[in-house]
């Protein structure tokens, strides 16, 4: 009883201070998704406000733009990002469970290479739009 | 009993967990970047929206206005914000896997600096608006 039982209690605790370092760990990682869902849902809700603001100016205008395709873009990576980040989710949680995390480098570089696309992308239609005469002089 | 003890404990705390906040700093990290990447996006989507905003502009006003200007502006700085946290990311992530980490002010200074100016670009095209807003009414 007395040789068992301090390394027992030691155990004990031991187990204790990792269940309890493993669920800071969890709700962390749930934070980290909740940040992912955030940035998805931005992307998203600009594509929207992209497209509406083209819907603005329909019935004066027939050309198709830009815009249209740009906020498509925009849906389109966060969508993109609401599935990957899901699945992400459940790959830290289970190398959380079996002690076997190594921070991501291909998310964070597929992501902002995708941002900086859609960058590029928005800087290339803000100079289509200031530089193109049709967009200052709208035909009626 | 004791030894095995020992030898367990010394095998986690070396090779297993060297750092036991490691998972949650490079989860932080990685909100962290995604904080950015949120900021990031906002300033594209928002100078894609000035842009588009421009349309409600005077349909036969010849010259372009400061609108896309300052619609680039955002544009430019937004993707610098990704290329610079992309960067900063894998910087962080090398300080915490190495235990060097020491928190910079130089981007958020950097950073302060940049939205400063685009608040003053925003006010300055604030006060040259109600000139082209009574140009949208004098033709009607």
């Amino acid at each position: 009883m007395q040789l068992s039982f301090p390394p027992m209690q030691v155990d004990d605790e031991k187990t204790k201070q990792q269940n309890l370092s493993r669920a800071i760990d969890r709700s962390a990682n749930e934070r980290t998704f909740l940040a992912w869902m955030r940035a998805a849902v931005a992307l998203m809700g600009f594509g929207v406000i992209i497209v509406r603001l083209r819907v603005v100016q329909m019935p004066v205008q027939y050309r198709l733009g830009m815009g249209w395709k740009l906020g498509l873009i925009f849906s389109l990576i966060g969508l993109a990002t609401v599935l990957i980040s899901t699945l992400h989710y459940f790959t830290v949680r289970r190398q959380i469970d079996e002690d076997t995390y190594e921070p991501s480098d291909w998310l964070i570089f597929v992501f902002s290479s995708a941002v900086a696309l859609l960058g590029i992308g928005v800087i290339y239609f803000i100079f289509a739009a200031a530089l193109s005469p049709s967009s200052f002089v709208i035909p009626d | 009993m004791l030894l095995n003890w020992k030898s367990t404990k010394v095998d986690t705390e070396n090779t297993k967990r060297p750092n036991p906040s490691r998972v949650r700093d490079h989860l932080a990290n990685e909100r962290t970047y995604l904080a950015w990447m949120r900021t990031a996006i906002s300033l594209m989507g928002f100078g894609v929206v000035i842009v588009r905003l421009r349309t409600f502009h005077p349909p036969l006003l010849p010259t372009p206005g400061n609108g896309w200007k300052l619609g680039l502006l955002f544009s430019t700085v937004g993707l610098l914000t990704v290329l610079l946290s992309t960067k900063h990311y894998f910087g962080v992530r090398h300080d915490i896997d190495y235990d060097t980490y020491e928190p910079t002010d130089r981007w958020v200074i950097l950073f302060s600096l940049a939205i400063a100016i685009l608040g003053a670009g925003v006010i300055y095209y604030m006060f040259t608006v109600p000139s082209s807003l009574e140009g949208l009414m004098a033709p009607e």
